[in-house]
């Protein structure tokens, strides 16, 4: 039994990487004949922007931090059965409180990293629990609910950098740098310390999911509801904490784009993670010790495909491969190839 | 663009009520059409690019944003109903495919098109699209209200299996909504870029799709309160442009397209907490199989 679910995790790991290589692959040659440049080129201006130097590969650690968090954020909702999409908003949230924290509370720089944090953590929290109560208590569907809260909060940042925290003369969409002591350090540049809260939230949700009584109630929800209500199991408050920490976590991944890469918020900050952390939560099967491969894979197209800027191909390219991963990630299940879902 | 009070109020019909009633559409028939934002943007696209290579016909390039929204609903029917692959993951998949897609053609296939024809001949001044979309949404309540085809298309939202043993086929009924509610979409998106913007910006449709996804759920899924919806939707875009036009604001503008959003979480929370139906398809989004 456990070698059979071995092998599948392996096949299901080699279709994966297969599929990605392939729609790679098929997208490069499409691209290569509209543009009318080498293939060789494609491939190696898409692989030097994150393997070319030791500062890309830094580099692209340090984006795929925040999509790691998300990613873990969005598994826990996912292993319960609660179709969180609102990945977005939740670090959005999370990037207007830490924002707001470090440029307009006076506090000692640590206290405000530490506030800035926690203050995420629980606002975005409350905000996804939002969600999950409604669901829980009256079956309100959490897709339209959390979908509709991203909207929301984008425009809310949005205005916010267009209007009253505007830095300057309203030039560009974004709000003053956060005081430098509120910044975290690098660690070797440009990667920071966010990198290793990411890594610690890897052991941490994955302890709680599978070593936990809260982890195991959550993934009792997951796979069957009423046989979990029927053990005694109180769905309706595990839905609810089940977005509460999910929405958390994501949130957190909002302080660290303020806190660790932009020291600000602006337009785009998000960079569509809050969606991409979805293709990665389905890459890694829901499983939080695969979320850093997952989310690198991820990361690893939308840098190699920036890097394809420098050959006149729009890196709009990045958003169709990541569209195919969607499509392509979920075929064998729909399909039943492997026994286990993929 | 903005001529005279009346047609500027109500220009912005076609896109947001063409749009709102594909998805629509598709949602009755039991499929969540999660990429309304793409599908638009796709049309977006498909209407200037037939434009520049097909002879620069506003009424011949808006029929190629329909057809090309068609294979977009073929793509989704045969991957959500086929296949039974999860809605919303494909949703989320043909969304970026199609929103990428479209920005990623149109700089390596086309230089900057303008649209220099205005689209007419115009009645009350407003263009024939107004009084096509009013049309449509016509033709959608009779077909809801008093055919079979309407109420097999209500069957296989609701109660797939009770329609099958009824002799409907769901999947036939399924692909024809789907695929004729995402044309619907491509028509909007097509109209947005040739009438109303006459060119192409990436990201043009700017949240309009998901503005149409959301007058779909805060019109509780029925056809007079997407069109109310949509129709009361266009009067507040409409207003909020003349007051910009003279230095009004009366709600900052970046909080215009998520009105409807913030209607749709009223709503579907009132229904609930009240007990209410919210209306929603009961099968919308359930894969069905034949057993």
């Amino acid at each position: 039994m456990k070698k059979e679910a071995f092998s599948d995790t392996i096949s299901s790991l080699l279709y994966i990487l297969s599929a990605l290589v392939i729609t790679l692959g098929l997208s490069f040659m499409i691209s290569s004949w509209l543009i009318q440049r080498n293939l060789g080129d494609i491939i190696h201006f898409f692989l030097a922007s994150s393997f070319g130097s030791t500062d890309n590969f830094l580099r692209m650690l340090t984006r795929t931090t925040p999509l790691l968090i998300t990613t873990l954020g969005l598994i826990i909702a996912f292993n319960s059965g609660m179709w969180n999409i609102g990945g977005e908003g939740q670090i959005i949230i999370g990037v207007i409180v830490s924002t707001g924290i470090c440029l307009f509370l006076d506090l000692p720089p640590n206290s405000s990293i530490f506030l800035a944090f926690l203050t995420s953590f629980l606002v975005s929290g409350v905000y996804a629990a939002f969600a999950g109560f409604l669901k829980a208590k009256w079956n309100v569907n959490e897709v339209a609910i959390t979908m509709m809260q991203n909207f929301i909060v984008i425009a809310l940042l949005q205005w916010l950098i267009d209007d009253p925290w505007n830095w300057g003369v309203g030039l560009y969409p974004r709000t003053d740098m956060i005081p430098i002591g509120t910044r975290l350090p690098f660690i070797y540049h440009p990667l920071n310390l966010t990198f290793f809260v990411g890594i610690t939230l890897v052991i941490l949700i994955h302890y709680m999911l599978n070593r936990t009584i809260l982890g195991y109630e959550l993934q009792a929800i997951g796979s069957n509801i009423k046989a979990a209500f029927s053990q005694g199991i109180n769905t309706s408050r595990l839905i609810t904490i089940s977005m509460l920490i999910s929405g958390g976590v994501c949130g957190l991944a909002g302080s660290s784009l303020v806190l660790g890469e932009y020291f600000r918020a602006q337009a785009g900050i998000t960079s569509n993670y809050g969606f991409y952390a979805i293709a990665a939560a389905l890459i890694a099967d829901n499983k939080p010790m695969l979320a850093p491969i997952a989310s690198l894979l991820i990361s690893i197209i939308c840098e190699g495909v920036l890097g394809l800027a420098a050959l006149g191909l729009p890196h709009r390219l990045g958003q169709v491969i990541i569209g195919l991963i969607y499509i392509v990630i979920i075929f064998p299940k729909a399909m039943r190839w492997f026994r286990r879902s993929v | 663009m903005v001529l005279d009070p009346f047609s500027s109020m109500l220009s912005f019909f076609p896109v947001i009520g063409l749009a709102t009633l594909g998805g629509f559409l598709c949602q009755k028939s039991g499929v969540w059409n999660i990429a309304v934002e793409g599908m638009m943007a796709f049309g977006t696209f498909s209407g200037i690019f037939a434009y520049h290579y097909f002879g620069q016909s506003i009424w011949l390039s808006l029929f190629f944003g329909f057809l090309l929204g068609l294979v977009f609903g073929l793509v989704l029917s045969i991957l959500c109903v086929r296949f039974n692959l999860d809605q919303i993951v494909v949703g989320f998949g043909l969304w970026f495919i199609s929103e990428g897609l479209a920005g990623f053609l149109y700089f390596t296939l086309l230089p900057s098109v303008r649209v220099s024809e205005t689209f007419g001949p115009k009645l009350l001044s407003l263009d024939p699209m107004f009084y096509f979309t009013l049309a449509s949404f016509a033709i959608l309540h009779f077909l809801f209200k008093n055919t079979k085809q309407g109420l097999a298309i209500i069957a296989t939202g609701e109660n797939p299996k009770a329609a099958d043993v009824a002799g409907i086929d769901v999947y036939k009924v399924r692909l024809i909504s789907t695929m004729l509610g995402s044309a619907f979409i491509g028509l909007a998106g097509s109209y947005l870029s040739l009438v109303i913007l006459q060119g192409f910006t990436y990201k043009m449709v700017a949240g309009y799709g998901w503005t149409a996804f959301a007058l779909i759920l805060f019109g509780r899924w029925t056809t007079s309160g997407i069109f109310f919806g949509s129709l009361f939707f266009t009067f507040l875009i409409g207003v909020q442009i003349r007051l910009q036009v003279l230095g009004i604001l009366f709600l900052p503008s970046e909080f215009m397209v998520i009105i409807p959003h913030i209607g749709v979480i009223i709503v579907l929370a009132l229904a609930g907490v009240l007990g209410r139906k919210a209306g929603m398809p009961a099968s919308l989004g359930v894969h069905y199989e034949r057993e």
